[in-house]
């Protein structure tokens, strides 16, 4: 009961403490759950008579689908990604210089893009099954031939696209963490792949579930790749319910039940990391010594390596290319305004949802227990569906707006209209919501390498908490916020759903392009937004990949 | 920069040091009752050194002073100003009570000089670079002014963290195993110039630190802490000489434990009976002897069993006749016998202990 | 908080850069599910005549009409261009659309084509055909063992069928359609013929199935007409050559025909504009254009559409007013999903 009493002092106490940046950083969270929380809400809507009947139907399929494919997902990427980050940490093979950066270029392709292009090639009447047929003379029936528009072709398209994210942590983890007890079971006379199997993996494994929950949250918000190959999942049976029959009530249901899962799965992917992490953070990181492969093992390292980075980029984007090249089609005279308006929207974008995230971050750092609720619930908004979150940003807005305008009549005697909606700011807003998530992930990573005493040592020296973060944060946090960045500035090219419902009017980006002329068919006319989203992308992420991967290390001279 | 007193505070208690009564602290996460019931004072130009086994709560007792640890009882008085209490917590950038860390905790981006001036806001920029360096010269490291921390040995570092610590002016200095992790002459040396500097200052130090040799050697008053409590505070003398417990024993160096039966107020030893004032008849106890006091010359007939040299000093293992317990002897190394020789052994009254079972 | 301000600050300044085009005094605002480069002559004319701006955000049907849901009465939206009659009437339906009085719309629009309480006209007409593979299928086997949509049921097309999913409008007005002409017991008896028939699940867009009945994966596939049209004038015309199309009639329902069209927005800021526009498109010099940007059926009695077009047959469309398919879809949406009809 003392015990109870003391804590309720502290508690007390703590909050008469608290200060502006702890408020600001939960009140901050709290706005970006705002459309979250309006979409839950969604559910005191009448329901009428589709949920019942969802249930009978469709619910079974949409359940065994979501959940096979994200962990399909998770299996592929964790696959493709960690055995590429053992050979680019561990080995040394022709080429490795290359891939180390290469491999991290499947992240500029849209999903939606790559599962297109693969759709297109690999469908009964595409290129590759028809030249089969004519060279054997097959008709349909004499063969088989794997079915690219089903569960496990949007199971390959998505472990090919997103596998980077658990390339990129591995890789790192591989490369510096755990390079003692490595060498230690090197000399302990252990092969490769034993010391692979029982010591790399378990010690990256903090890397891998988190590259893996990026992935699988990716998974779960995509809408694109799975209504090409027509697979019902729970993001487009809200699609479905809420566009298609206007059912808010419906829809509303699935989301939260889809909600749920992503919380769990944040969650899980939290206590995991937790309980797999074996040492100390302050541990000196140093890089290792690296296996020198020849002949046949050189070989299948780097087909290894060059594999994903084919399939996962170089040939959808040489297929884009050819189809634009193909219909000699003119460029379109839009291109470079809707190209400098993607560029400076990614850019605003990017600076907003950084610098939101690092204020949440930074409150988490000041005030766990008060910020850490609202902080992890905001992060959800990554694995909510684009169209989800775009309904749930134009309510909340809409409300405020309905609130500002109601207020202004009621003393001015004059309404205000819309202050939000249909503005940029509704836009930057839904991106800041949905990938809030990716870069907070990068800054508190980045922010784990700061020990507490440096806080602590620039509290007792009188500096806080702007000096803190100024002073000695920023400068120690410019890898994070590089990353964090790079990351968001893609996302935010790539996105689609929700810039197509929030936009402005008269308001194009290179997504949105690429989409509409896709949509229609036109496919030599979408090749040339969707290389230039590809394009734009690859700066950052070559930069990412240069931060991430730094060359450090003396290759050994025997195998 | 003494003008800071608050407004609670009385004539003459300006420079009364740090005072801290009943202070208890719980663990954030779980709860868990980590000090407890804390009384410790502290005066101005005085090193008190903490000294404990590792989980005693000797770090978390600096933090809460520090203020970055949130305290669940009792209260941290400063020269009369109140920095805790059951209602107010004045927040560590306002307490003017500086820290050095264990790792020293220097900004690794930027110099030594520019690390000691990170607290010296409100000044032109000369004005600190002349502080910056002056504090430098007083740790006599004015020659790395312009290194970055990683270019420091572990010495250098700490050095550069109290010139750091200091530059503010505080009230309090809070230094958290400063020489742990360097050895032991460079320990030493070290300890012996931040000690001086720290008295010079004419600042209430407060030191956590494992060596005992070292807390013997340069604090003013030792706190003997364990399971998070206070067990014993005051001289090194007085701790050495009369410890409150087996424990308080047996951290200023090494000891020889043997059980016993407390017969008529005392206990019989193969040196002879050693008084046990307070204890009844048959009730067991505990004789602790420093093994500095088994005196090598006359007394009981023992068997060498080893010797050790030390360098100076040597540890002889030694047996008494009928008995099948070994104990040891710290004498000077060249008055040390040799391995299997038969000698005289006596206790020094002063410097054995008897205290109850589980006390 | 001065970071906070920075960031408010860099918010307007970036937003203010990126809607650069000021709001014109006088300007029409179109919600529009036809993308933005197809409309564009149209919106042109529309500026050169009247010196109105058109103004455009083009996404989904159903986006649009939730995204007027949350704007609510302020809400700039005008005029909802929206294709499928089923999409109309749920934007009607869900209070988004108003009535109109419009002499000109009653005399240019049949009545099959428009909203019975004049919140919606249809503007284009497009049929739900079926386009065979020539060297596998012929005309008269097509006509005598298919005849009407009804026919896709039969036993003889197994393994044949090709269609999109049914999360597609068009497939949920097709079996709305079926079940105001044969009834809701004999309708999902159909869907579960035709489910039974499909050659592949159904995946990919209604140029997929063109395709697929070229490449010899199925041998019919139901499509809506102006795709093929599309393709016979792309450089894929070649690779489907081997294909024709055929407008399903039987005895009791002609060939299934849906519309595109627009609305007055129920709290448009402009509704004389919004209606000068919509009749605008309703009018004889716009009507051709509008049909021929996506190969489409004129909904003026007196305009005939053109391109790959007007060389088809002509057919006789089914005579249920298109505003059933809107108040029969949530049944039909029911029976899709109990036949498995993805």
């Amino acid at each position: 009961m003392g015990a109870a009493l003391a804590r309720l002092n502290s508690a007390r106490r703590r909050i008469r403490t608290l200060n502006s940046w702890t408020w600001t950083a939960s009140v901050t969270s709290l706005l970006l759950i705002g459309p979250l929380l309006v979409v839950v809400f969604g559910l005191s809507a009448p329901a009428n008579d589709l949920w019942p009947h969802l249930v009978d139907t469709v619910l079974a399929g949409y359940i065994v689908n979501t959940v096979g494919i994200a962990l399909g997902v998770a299996l592929g990427t964790a696959i493709l990604g960690v055995s590429t980050a053992w050979l680019i940490a561990m080995c040394d093979f022709p080429g490795r210089a290359f891939f180390s950066w290469a491999l991290v270029l499947p992240l500029a392709l849209p999903g939606y893009i790559a599962a297109f292009v693969y759709g297109d090639l690999l469908e009964f009447a595409g290129p590759i099954q028809s030249a089969l047929r004519d060279y054997f003379g097959w008709v349909k029936g004499d063969y088989w031939f794997p079915a690219v528009r089903s569960p496990l072709g949007a199971v390959v398209v998505l472990s090919l696209v997103l596998y980077p994210y658990v390339y990129l942590l591995v890789q790192t983890a591989f490369a510096t963490q755990s390079a003692t007890l490595i060498e230690t079971g090197r000399l302990l006379g252990r092969g490769p792949l034993r010391i692979f199997r029982t010591l790399a993996v378990p010690l990256a494994r903090p890397a891998l579930v988190a590259g893996c929950a990026l992935a699988v949250m990716e998974t779960l918000n995509d809408i694109g790749v799975m209504e090409l190959f027509g697979i019902g999942t729970f993001t487009t049976g809200i699609y479905r319910a809420w566009f298609g029959f206007g059912d808010i009530g419906a829809a509303a249901r699935l989301a939260t039940v889809l909600l749920l899962v992503v919380l769990a799965v944040l969650w899980a992917e939290r206590r995991l990391r937790k309980s797999l992490r074996y040492h100390p953070e302050n541990d000196r990181s140093r890089p290792v010594i690296r296996y020198v492969l020849r002949g046949r093992h050189a070989a299948f390292a780097t087909l290894g390596c060059g594999l994903p980075v084919l399939l996962g980029f170089a040939l959808p984007a040489a297929v884009l290319a050819w189809w634009h090249v193909r219909a000699g089609a003119p460029i379109d005279p839009a291109f470079p305004a809707i190209m400098l308006n993607t560029l400076v929207l990614a850019f605003t974008a990017t600076a907003l949802t950084v610098a939101i995230a690092w204020l949440v971050v930074f409150g988490l750092r000041l005030d766990p227990a008060i910020v850490r609720p609202f902080a992890r619930t905001a992060g959800a908004g990554y694995a909510v569906p684009g169209v989800v979150v775009a309904v749930g940003v134009l309510g909340s807005c809409s409300l405020f707006d309905h609130a500002v305008d109601d207020v202004s009549r009621m003393i001015f005697g004059a309404g205000t209209g819309l202050l939000l909606s249909g503005t940029v700011t509704v836009l930057l807003f839904a991106y800041a919501v949905r990938f809030l998530a990716v870069s907070m992930n990068a800054l508190e990573s980045s922010y784990h390498r700061i020990p507490g005493t440096l806080d602590a040592a620039a509290r007792t020296l009188g500096v806080f908490p702007r000096g803190m973060l100024v002073r000695v944060h920023v400068p120690l946090l410019r890898g994070g916020i590089a990353t964090a960045a790079a990351l968001v500035f893609v996302e935010v090219m790539k996105e689609l759903p929700a810039t197509l419902i929030l936009r402005p009017f008269d308001f194009n980006t290179l997504a949105v392009r690429a989409f509409e002329m896709a949509h229609e068919e036109r496919m030599a006319d979408a090749a040339l937004p969707a290389i230039a989203i590809v394009a734009v992308g690859l700066v950052p992420l070559i930069v990412l990949s240069r931060r991430f991967l730094q060359p450090s290390v003396i290759a050994e001279t025997s195998s | 920069m003494f003008d800071s007193a608050g407004p609670g505070m009385m004539a003459g208690e300006s420079r009364r040091g740090l005072e801290v009564r009943g202070l208890s602290v719980r663990s954030q996460a779980s709860g868990k009752q980590l000090i407890a019931d804390i009384f410790l004072d502290a005066k101005h130009g005085e090193v008190l050194w903490i000294v404990g086994p590792s989980g005693a709560g000797k770090t978390t007792l600096l933090r809460a002073i520090a203020g970055i640890e949130h305290i669940h009882g009792g209260s941290i008085v400063v020269d009369g100003r109140v920095l805790a209490n059951r209602s107010i917590e004045v927040p560590p950038e306002q307490r003017r009570v500086g820290m050095v860390f264990q790792n020293a905790a220097l900004f690794p981006h930027l110099s030594a000089a520019d690390n000691v001036a990170f607290g010296l806001n409100g000044r032109a920029r000369p004005a600190r670079a002349t502080r910056a360096q002056e504090m430098l010269e007083r740790v006599e490291l004015a020659d790395v002014a312009e290194r970055l921390p990683h270019t420091l040995s572990g010495g250098e570092a700490q050095r550069v963290a109290l010139a750091r610590a200091l530059a503010t002016d505080p009230d309090v200095m809070l230094l958290d195993e400063p020489f742990s992790g360097l050895d032991p002459q460079l320990r030493t040396d070290l300890a012996a110039a931040v000690c001086r500097v720290l008295r010079d200052s004419g600042i209430v130090a407060v030191l956590v630190g494992h060596n005992p040799e070292d807390a013997m050697r340069f604090a003013d008053r030792i706190s003997v802490m364990h399971d998070g409590r206070v067990l014993q505070l005051g001289t090194p003398e007085e701790i050495y000489s009369h410890p409150n417990d087996a424990f308080c024993a047996g951290i200023l160096g090494h000891v020889n434990r043997i059980p016993v039966k407390v017969q008529g107020g005392q206990v019989a030893t193969p040196f002879g009976p050693v008084r046990a004032p307070g204890f009844s008849d048959g009730s067991a106890a505990e004789l602790l002897v420093r093994e500095e006091g088994l005196l090598l010359g006359d007394g009981t007939p023992v068997t060498v069993r080893s010797v050790r040299s030390l360098g100076a000093l040597a540890v002889v293992a030694i047996q008494p006749r009928d008995d099948s317990r070994i104990l040891h002897a710290r004498v000077p190394a060249d008055s040390a016998p040799a391995e299997g020789a038969e000698i005289l052994v006596r206790l020094d009254p002063a410097r054995a202990f008897v205290f109850p079972v589980g006390g | 908080m001065r970071l906070l301000t920075l960031l408010l600050a860099l918010a307007i300044t970036s937003s203010s850069i990126l809607a650069a085009t000021p709001a014109a005094t006088e300007s029409v605002n179109l919600y529009s599910a036809r993308k933005e480069a197809l409309l564009r002559p149209l919106l042109d004319a529309f500026t050169e005549k009247t010196g109105t701006e058109v103004r455009i955000v083009a996404a989904f049907g159903g986006q649009l009409i939730q995204r007027m849901i949350a704007e609510g009465e302020n809400s700039p939206a005008d005029v909802l261009l929206t294709v499928d009659a089923g999409n109309l009437w749920r934007a009607a339906d869900a209070g988004v659309l108003r009535p109109v009085d419009s002499e000109y719309l009653h005399s240019v629009i049949p009545s099959d084509y428009r909203d019975p309480d004049n919140r919606w006209f249809g503007l284009s007409l497009r049929a739900r055909a079926v386009v065979y593979a020539t060297d596998r299928v012929s005309l008269d086997s097509i006509a005598a063992d298919l005849g009407g949509y009804i026919g896709l049921a039969a036993p003889v097309w197994e393994g044949r069928v090709a269609v999109r999913s049914s999360g597609n409008i068009y497939n949920q007005s097709l079996i709305a359609a079926v079940i105001a002409n044969f009834g809701p017991e004999r309708a999902e008896q159909w869907a579960r013929g035709v489910v039974g028939n499909f050659a592949r699940p159904p995946s990919g867009g209604d140029r997929d199935q063109i395709r697929a009945v070229a490449a010899g994966e199925a041998d019919v596939a139901i499509v809506n007409s102006y795709y093929y049209a599309l393709m016979l004038g792309s450089e894929e015309s070649a690779s489907i050559s081997n294909t024709a199309i055929y407008f399903p009639t039987d005895d009791q329902m002609g060939t299934h025909v849906n519309v595109s069209g627009a609305g007055v927005a129920q709290h448009a800021p402009h509704p004389e504009l919004a209606l000068a526009f919509i009749e605008f498109l309703a009018s004889p010099e716009s009507q051709s254009l509008y049909a021929l940007i996506n190969n489409e059926y004129p909904v003026h009695p007196d305009v005939h559409p053109g391109g790959e077009v007007a060389k088809w047959k002509k057919f006789t469309p089914d005579d249920v007013p298109v505003v059933e398919f809107g108040k029969l879809n949530a049944d039909a949406v029911r029976i899709a999903d109990r036949a498995g009809w993805k």
